[in-house]
């Protein structure tokens, strides 16, 4: 038996003189999602369905299309000729056996000899006389059974549908630049702002031989864990060391961490200027660590002029974890390799830092020369 | 680029010129399997048995008691697992066991055996007197390694085995020998042990292979079953390739074992030499007392991987012992010997093979107090 997927869109439909963007943006990203197999696509009201793929294609198709933001729903349902003995075979192919159901269905063909509310009547008297544990619910069924008989001599025949990412196409909501660093929060912040359609590119800073290889490979493995939702992404690869050493050598131990997050943020700005993103995203969530509360976010945010997006600031640790499993990137952010900033970690930071205080302490850098000198550096890397 | 001077033999090993030919004929023309009943099967059969013998003879064993396995792991299983069943009573062992063994043998716990965890001298061994004091009438085994993979210390296991069979002959004693077999002169009759694994990659042969001894007369059951291969132990087509190429290995350092000793215990001192010269605040363990190809070195307030890429950018490439993985957790190995928390992170383990020269390990000793001497300027750790 033939098989197909029904894709339902989310908030698109609200969205009035910009719809025809919005659509257009999500059946690309669909497309590209599904740019690995063999498919048939056609847009019909309200709806995308996509049919004629092999059979052990299907699961992948299904979990790629999980991660495609703006889809609402999805609903995997055989394809049989109009006609109501292969409807109702296919009607007990669906795994309905037990408890209590009922039949729905919708009849856009009015050539179909039967009217919609005969063929739900019929199809539910062949379900009880196939499988003598079902019976009959109407108003409150354990399963619903879904007859789409369209205007091409075919029937969709369905059970539940999968709730989908919901969100927007991405693409729809602009272009921010992800800082991310490796652990938990910043994919979760990636993630969450693909989600309302923004176009994700990310920045690591790399501060070899302070960390190593795999740590390198461990931001990109979450970053190509992230691509899935946010359609491709770039990573651009800033060689930090030098900053870093410099900071070490010229300022005071305890501003060490408050400065050196002030360099990537102007660094991060100038790769977002250069590449036409407004925005910039952080994982940064209050308080949870010194350079996390409001006077080092002031201080690190006060150097550059772009908006700084910051979608997980309001929330706990274990709500952060939660995401991040969900979209898998927790295992691979707890891997233990050392991150940029734990060896030159001061053993007090500074917690309330004050902006002045910062940029006097900075005086002794070059600090444009060292910008650019990272930018000039960059590796890119696009998934 | 210049080229590798690799010196984490302990890890794995290249693989020698004489072993690939071997291994690539093998692989070219042995293909039939052993069991099958024509001549040319039988002459695998043949070159397969000649290769038990190879390896048995090597460590003074019967080729009866010689079972081919995938490698350490395996051999370590098989024993733990294959001697425990249908035992009950208690199992000794130490923290610094290879994974291995600590694992099986944490499962065992799991499956009802007491584990009792010798104490261990700071460089990984266990004394006589522990054993003789932890061993009673439950005993129903002791595992312990005969070299510590990371601090290179040799455990007496003739003695070992010894002291416990004294106080109960019935327990079985089961030696990880993988990383002294073909490093020091092991004889399995002389040691007394029931169980002894080994590896084939470890001395220049391939990876995916290695062998158990099985004291004849040793009831152990299999973990594999299937078609009664290796005597019923081990079911499964024999990695006829591997098994042949593992006998070149075992012919190609068989005799050299000696030469190998002697001119590693002269690199140590080459190393141990220049590093007193430049370095301070430093651990090394004692040559008369630890295997003559492994070199560990201790380092405070050090981060080993940065140590381990900061010599990588030359091109020497050495081990860092588990101790250094995550800014949270401590080895067990680390804790286990003893180690002060500004020393536990900073082991670096060189175990040397037979391409290394004595100017490479100059080359070796320098740049590793130059790293050392550097990092140290560059991070203010806890002094």
């Amino acid at each position: 038996m033939d098989k197909a997927i029904i894709l339902r869109y989310a908030e698109i439909h609200l969205k009035g003189n910009n719809r025809g963007y919005f659509e257009n943006t999500l059946i690309e990203n669909i497309k590209k999602a599904l740019k690995d197999f063999r498919y048939e696509f056609q847009k019909t009201h309200g709806r995308y369905v996509i049919s004629g793929f092999h059979e052990n294609d299907e699961t992948y198709i299904v979990s790629s299309l999980e991660k495609v933001f703006g889809i609402h729903s999805l609903s995997v349902c055989y394809v049989v000729d109009s006609n109501i003995d292969d409807i109702a075979d296919a009607a007990a192919e669906l795994g309905v056996t037990s408890g209590t159901f009922k039949v729905e269905c919708n009849r856009a063909d009015k050539t179909f000899p039967m009217k919609s509310y005969e063929t739900a009547a019929e199809l539910g008297g062949r379900m009880l006389d196939r499988f003598a544990d079902l019976k009959v619910d109407i108003h409150n069924p354990d399963n619903i059974i879904y007859i789409d008989i369209r205007e091409n001599k075919k029937t969709f025949v369905f059970t539940s549908s999968l709730p989908m990412a919901g969100g927007l196409p991405v693409g729809c909501g602009g272009k921010g630049l992800l800082l991310l660093s490796g652990g938990i929060d910043s994919p979760v912040a990636g993630y969450m702002m693909a989600r309302r359609g923004m176009k994700v590119s990310a920045v690591h800073f790399h501060s070899y031989p302070f960390t190593g290889v795999k740590a390198k490979e461990k931001v990109l493995t979450l970053a190509q864990k992230l691509s899935g939702y946010t359609c491709g992404i770039k990573v651009f690869i800033v060689p930090f060391t030098d900053i870093q050493v410099k900071i070490h050598e010229n300022c005071p131990e305890e501003f060490m961490i408050t400065i050196m997050r002030r360099f990537m943020m102007r660094i991060a700005q100038k790769i977002a200027q250069q590449n036409g993103m407004g925005a910039l995203i952080t994982g940064e969530s209050l308080g949870q660590v010194a350079s996390q509360t409001i006077e080092s976010i002031n201080t690190t945010n006060s150097v550059v002029d772009i908006p700084v997006l910051r979608p997980v600031i309001g929330f706990d640790k274990e709500d952060i974890i939660k995401i991040s499993q969900k979209i898998d990137t927790y295992e691979t952010s707890i891997l233990p390799y050392e991150d940029c900033c734990t060896v030159f970690l001061p053993k007090h930071p500074v917690i309330h830092p004050k902006k002045e205080i910062i940029e006097r302490a900075e005086k002794k850098l070059d600090i444009d020369s060292l910008v650019s000198e990272a930018v000039k550096n960059i590796e890119t890397i696009i998934y | 680029m210049n080229t590798i001077k690799y010196f984490d033999n302990c890890a794995t090993s290249k693989i020698s010129d004489s072993v690939l030919d071997c291994m690539h004929q093998a692989e070219r023309d042995c293909y039939f399997n052993p069991s099958a009943l024509y001549n040319a099967a039988a002459s695998v059969s043949a070159k397969k048995e000649a290769a038990r013998a190879t390896v048995a003879k090597f460590m003074g064993a019967d080729p009866a008691e010689i079972y081919f396995t995938s490698g350490g792991t395996e051999s370590n299983n098989t024993a733990l697992f294959g001697a425990a069943k249908g035992k009950r009573g208690n199992i000794i062992t130490t923290k610094v066991e290879h994974a291995s063994v600590y694992y099986p043998v944490a499962e065992l716990k799991n499956r009802g055996f007491d584990v009792k965890y010798a104490p261990v001298r700071s460089d990984g061994t266990v004394s006589e007197e522990t054993i003789s004091a932890l061993t009673d009438s439950e005993t129903a085994m002791v595992a312990l390694m005969h070299v510590n993979n990371e601090t290179g210390g040799i455990n007496d296991i003739k003695k070992l085995c010894a002291a416990a069979k004294k106080i109960n002959p019935k327990c079985l004693f089961v030696c990880d020998g993988v990383q002294a077999f073909g490093k020091i002169p092991v004889n399995v009759k002389n040691l007394g042990v029931d169980f002894y694994s080994v590896s084939a990659h470890k001395i220049y042969g391939p990876k995916g292979v290695g062998a158990l001894y099985v004291k004849k007369g040793v009831g152990i059951s299999p973990l594999i079953y299937g078609g009664g291969q290796e005597s019923k132990l081990r079911s499964g087509t024999e990695n006829i390739v591997g098994i042949l190429g593992f006998a070149a290995a075992v012919d190609g350092v068989k005799d050299r074992m000696k030469d190998y000793a002697d001119r590693y215990i002269y690199f140590k001192r080459i190393l141990n030499n220049i590093i007193t010269d430049k370095v301070t605040d430093f651990v090394v363990f004692p040559t008369e007392t630890t295997a003559p190809n492994i070199f560990t070195v201790i380092f405070r307030d050090i981060k080993a991987e940065v140590i381990l890429h900061m010599l990588e950018d030359k091109n020497i490439i050495v081990g860092n012992g588990s101790a250094c993985s995550s800014k949270s957790m401590v080895s067990r190995v680390a804790e286990g010997i003893g180690l002060p928390r500004n020393y536990a992170e900073g082991m670096i383990r060189i175990s040397f093979g037979s391409d290394n020269t004595d100017a490479d390990v100059a080359l070796l000793g320098e740049s590793l107090c130059e790293a050392v001497n550097t990092l140290r300027k560059l991070t203010r750790r806890s002094k």
